[in-house]
């Protein structure tokens, strides 16, 4: 009985890492893209929590993109493999241009940091804005 | 009865994963991504493992209520019908609670922690159902008289059924077969992540328990479904796609003040004791008060 169920165990093991390696060179390894703005306001209204944005950039690669609502709350899409996550940002972002690349670093995003491409819009994402009227 | 029909499956399974990546590879790329696809197989591996520690303790547990109870049903063949219907009712039932109690989403939310959806998805099985009682759904069965072996070869057939419908290969189905079974199409719904679609049909097989209890949304073409949970993870961390609910139930007990802290293991995720955090139900209102949403809903 135990033998059977080791047998089968190892099997399945067998299995997964052949199925994760032909997944792997079949080339599903690419990151995903931002289309348009249009989904870049579809994804950052899936922040938890909920997110209106009224100004929107994205990265030149669309790799990711930031957001600020009516209230001056700011968000960023993240990548996460072919997908995107979103986040609104808490009141402790810390900024850094660098050229055109924006850096943000957050509470709300954990360990991780988010580098925007904005092209010249990336000093204006850095400083503190009012809120929308 | 010693048989497990899902022990069987598994080479099915594997063959149409293989099938269902070639297929994406030319006509639908973004299906897949290879870390998500390993976190979904080593979940589905690792939950066999926790099905070979405690399936033989949920084994005993529908024997002994098998035996306490009156009623004896034995293995006429019109049971097996019968019974399989009825666990896929209990099935409805856990699957509800799995989604509305945040004790017993904690060991489902695994299964819903993917952006993808495809037939690995399929695999997010849970490791800590034994531990969050989630055999006592089945119990009603063997109190009512079936047998152990029935009920759990009928939950075995369940969950093989469940496996093909995740899937965006397929798009819709014959009208009669989606109006009585569960279907991809149905499926979908319940992965996605947008609010109309949150917390919909939790059918198993049969997707008219949805229709009887009020739980059922139809896939909407117009409304591109995004999968996952409401805080996405943002990590193909094995251990955190198992195990963080739990821990953050841990967390939030600890924090909350006493007459609370119960009210994070029963109550509904997302639900906090001060407001600051959103339900499903929550979420649902705030997108059909959006003024966007209501002209949809009108129009609709």
């Amino acid at each position: 009985m135990m033998d059977s169920q080791l047998l089968q165990f190892l099997g399945s093991l067998a299995a997964v890492a052949a199925v994760v390696v032909l997944t792997h060179f079949l080339g599903f390894t690419r990151g995903g893209n931002i289309s348009d703005e249009a989904e870049a306001r579809t994804l950052f209204q899936l922040a938890p929590g909920g997110f209106e944005p009224v100004e929107v950039a994205l990265d030149a690669d669309r790799r990711g993109a930031i957001a600020r609502d009516e209230a001056g709350r700011i968000a960023v899409l993240m990548p996460h493999g072919g997908q995107f996550i979103a986040r609104a940002l808490g009141g402790d972002m810390r900024c850094c241009v660098e050229g055109e690349r924006l850096a943000i670093e957050d509470s709300a995003l954990g360990q991780k940091s988010v580098a925007l491409n904005l092209g010249d819009a990336a000093q204006h994402w850095a400083s503190p804005v009012p809120p929308a009227r | 009865m010693d048989f497990n029909p899902v022990t069987y499956a598994i080479p099915a399974f594997v063959l149409l994963i293989v099938a269902e990546l070639l297929w994406s590879k030319w006509r639908r790329p973004e299906a897949y991504e290879s870390r998500d696809t390993a976190t979904s197989l080593a979940i589905g591996l690792g939950s066999t493992v926790a099905g070979a520690l405690t399936g033989g303790a949920v084994a005993a547990l529908l024997v002994w209520a098998h035996a306490i109870t009156p009623l004896s049903i034995g293995w006429a063949w019109w049971a097996w019908p019968l019974c399989f219907v009825l666990d896929d009712l209990a099935y409805y039932v856990f699957h509800r609670s799995a989604h509305r109690v945040r004790w017993f989403w904690a060991s489902h939310v695994n299964h819903h922690s993917s952006q993808h959806y495809n037939l690995s998805t399929a695999l997010r099985q849970s490791w800590t159902g034994f531990f969050a009682l989630s055999f006592i759904f089945r119990l009603p069965l063997a109190f009512a008289g079936f047998e152990p072996g029935m009920i759990l070869v009928c939950g075995g057939l369940n969950l093989i059924y469940q496996f093909w419908i995740h899937t965006e290969v397929i798009t819709r189905l014959p009208r009669w077969f989606e109006a009585v079974m569960n279907t991809p199409s149905h499926h979908r719904v319940h992965h996605a992540v947008n609010a109309r679609y949150l917390d919909r049909n939790y059918a198993g097989t049969f997707i008219v328990w949805d229709k009887m209890f009020g739980t059922f949304t139809s896939e909407d073409d117009a409304d591109r479904i995004r999968y996952g949970i409401v805080h996405q993870l943002g990590s193909f961390n094995l251990l955190k796609a198992v195990f963080h609910e739990w821990l953050a139930i841990a967390r939030d007990v600890w924090r909350a003040p006493w007459r609370h802290k119960l009210s994070y293991l029963w109550r509904e995720p997302g639900w906090s004791h001060d407001g600051s955090r959103e339900t499903s139900t929550m979420i649902r209102e705030r997108w059909d008060q959006a003024p966007q949403h209501e002209t949809h809903s009108e129009g609709s």
